[in-house]
């Protein structure tokens, strides 16, 4: 890297807290490159630095169904997490961004209890209301209880990005013609769009990364970090690390997939109207 | 150039029945009656603050009416919502849909009209050229200078035909040489098509410029309503007379007051004053209102008989090029704001700072208060 994107990287800094900065990304990655490079050792025991090469834990990780299906059952709980957390918390930001009323402040601050709230909390409140409820099924429990947790994330985007729309834009809608429900879907949605986009890909990882809430609530089949969290109860191999590996690069391909996404849309924008 | 078909002329009226407007417990609007007549250009002029926009949003259909009637082309409107009332609105900050092409924010309306996308290419096209847009239809709003994010705003509103154009005062953002171009550019429009068009200011000589009729407003109620030289050359109030256009205040005692013309005494000269009065004043301490371009600095020069002259010093000079202000000073410590126009050599020499003048004008610019 060359020193005019490190400038660029972290601009107006001086070079003590460039250097804490350095030191603070080095902390964040280092661990996760020590988790991609133990995932090839050859030995069960999962040693750093590795002895070879090895691609047996990738195989191992492909072939266990308990890891196929707590991949599958973790990517549909996030999924429908994502959606309907999205969807309620768009609804809530709507509802508080566009209304005055005495009590408002109180009910925004209410909305981002879940995430001010332990998670160790939460997980034991929502197994003792899950079972006086009588409610068996785990992973609807878990798919209920990850909404809630992730509601505050997804209401608050989306409140900043609609904060930033003027309510004439809206008004300028209907004055041509356009009733409430066709205003919302032409112009506040398309206009939100980038809020929405952040809320649904914030819910999901929160979902999918959630273990505490989850270890509470599992009975069966569990998530991938229920699974994950029983295998390595018992083995010690990399198998673990391997999945870790696809995941980072799961996540990487995403964010690069959402800047490129969001980021030319940018550029081209900026880029013609100094043309 | 195909210009879009005139307007019905039965429609366009709009009319406020004792409107009262409040937001929560603040009532903004007081009881408003106006009468807008088809193909007319009103404007509503006031200070921020005196319910000039929300009496312009309740014709909209965006600000409901506490009590009263509103109504649009002779049908009362209170209770039809902004999107069924089918009229034309041009917003402070214009309020274009940032994620739409020129295109698309101008055949928004047309689209939600149900109108076919054939008739709908060739309405957008006549506006657009109309409007001097055309070459900008794929471009976003905010690759658009002012001048032209004001005219897609126009063309937006206007490519629907409403029977009502409202302007809520979309020159805000722009520059003054600009502003100048685009009243006249809506002054002409509106009258090209036929609409009627009310427009709200707080800028008094945008409402004089392009305004058939001015409503001058403070505080939530009607203060005059009146073509623009009636509300100043005759303003019914003080508020009036203050708001629109610049006036001298000078306190003065009356010392005759008889049929036909008042004798006054001001910074210890005697004058005349005419009939102009507002408030009833008759004898006692009174001020007189002068506007600054009616007073001739008449120095040492004898005009014509019944010229009021008063003893004044030069304070301050302003050059605006055109105009030159002067600041006077009268005997009594009274301050008196003069202008003139630049005439060069034509006119009177330029004065100076500290120079004794004669403050002059003729009895009948003098308004008498209280």
């Amino acid at each position: 890297m060359s020193s005019g994107t490190q400038a660029q990287l972290l601009p107006g800094l001086g070079a003590t807290p460039r250097l804490l900065a350095v030191a603070g990304l080095a902390l964040l990655v280092l661990p996760q490159i020590i988790v991609v490079i133990t995932s090839i050792d050859p030995s069960p025991a999962a040693i750093f630095p590795p002895k070879g090469v090895s691609f047996e834990w990738y195989t191992n990780a492909f072939t266990r169904p308990a890891f196929r299906e707590a991949l599958l059952i973790s990517v549909v709980v996030a999924s429908v997490t994502a959606l309907l957390a999205t969807t309620a918390g768009t609804m809530a930001a709507v509802f508080f961004v566009r209304n005055r009323f005495p009590g408002r402040q109180f009910l925004v601050a209410a909305l981002q209890l879940p995430m001010l709230i332990p998670e160790v909390m939460l997980g034991l409140g929502f197994l003792i209301l899950f079972s006086r409820m009588g409610m068996r099924w785990s992973l609807f429990n878990i798919a209920v209880a990850h909404i809630v947790i992730t509601l505050p994330y997804a209401a608050r985007v989306v409140m900043a990005n609609l904060q930033t729309l003027s309510v004439s834009v809206e008004e300028a809608a209907r004055v041509l013609g356009a009733g409430p429900i066709t205003s919302f879907v032409r112009i506040t949605l398309p206009i939100i769009r980038s809020g929405i986009v952040s809320a649904l890909i914030f819910c999901f990882i929160v979902s999918f990364d959630n273990f505490t809430v989850a270890a509470f609530l599992v009975t069966g089949r569990g998530t991938l970090p229920i699974e994950i969290y029983a295998y390595i109860r018992t083995e010690s191999d990399p198998t673990i690390a391997a999945i870790s590996t696809l995941l980072i690069a799961v996540s990487i391909i995403g964010i690069l997939a959402i800047e490129r996404m969001l980021g030319i849309e940018r550029i081209s924008q900026t880029g013609s109207a100094r043309a | 150039m195909n210009a879009p078909v005139k307007a019905n002329a039965k429609q366009g009226a709009v009319q406020l029945m004792d409107v009262m407007i409040s937001y929560g417990k603040d009532r903004v609007v007081h009881g408003i009656t106006l009468d807008v007549r088809p193909g007319e250009f009103v404007c509503l002029l006031g200070p921020s603050g005196c319910g000039k926009t929300t009496t312009l949003r309740a014709i909209a259909g965006l600000a409901s009416v506490e009590s009263g009637t509103v109504s649009i082309d002779g049908k009362v409107a209170n209770l039809l919502p902004a999107h069924r009332r089918g009229i034309g609105m041009v917003f402070q900050d214009l309020a274009l849909f940032p994620h739409m092409s020129v295109y698309q924010n101008v055949a928004f309306g047309l689209a939600l009209r149900g109108v076919d996308p054939a008739t709908t290419r060739v309405r957008v096209a006549d506006m657009l050229r109309l409007l001097h847009l055309a070459g900008f239809e794929d471009r976003l709003p905010r690759q658009l200078s002012g001048g032209q994010q004001q005219r897609v705003a126009l063309a937006r509103s206007l490519v629907v035909n409403p029977s009502v154009l409202l302007l809520d005062e979309p020159f805000a953002a722009l520059d003054r040489k600009l502003r100048e171009d685009m009243r006249r550019e809506i002054r002409a429009l509106q009258q090209q098509l036929g609409i009627t068009a009310i427009f709200v200011t707080h800028d008094q000589e945008e409402a004089l410029t392009m305004a058939d009729r001015v409503v001058v407003m403070n505080a939530g109620v009607i203060e005059q309503v009146g073509t623009p030289s009636e509300v100043y050359e005759t303003p019914v109030n003080r508020f009036v007379l203050s708001f629109v256009g610049y006036s001298n205040f000078l306190r003065a005692e009356v010392l005759r007051n008889a049929g036909g013309s008042v004798r006054c005494e001001v910074a210890g000269t005697t004058c005349t004053l005419g009939t102009r009065t507002i408030g009833g004043a008759h004898g006692g301490t009174v001020e007189i209102a002068i506007r600054p371009e009616r007073i001739r600095l008449a120095a040492g020069r004898s005009d014509a008989d019944g010229v009021n002259r008063i003893q004044g010093t030069v304070r301050g000079i302003a050059y605006e090029g055109a105009i030159l202000t002067y600041d006077i000073v009268l005997a009594d410590g009274q301050l008196v704001l003069a202008r003139e126009p630049n005439a060069g050599d034509a006119g009177l020499a330029p004065r100076h700072v500290g120079e004794r003048v004669e403050v002059a004008w003729s009895p009948a610019d003098a308004v008498l208060i209280r």
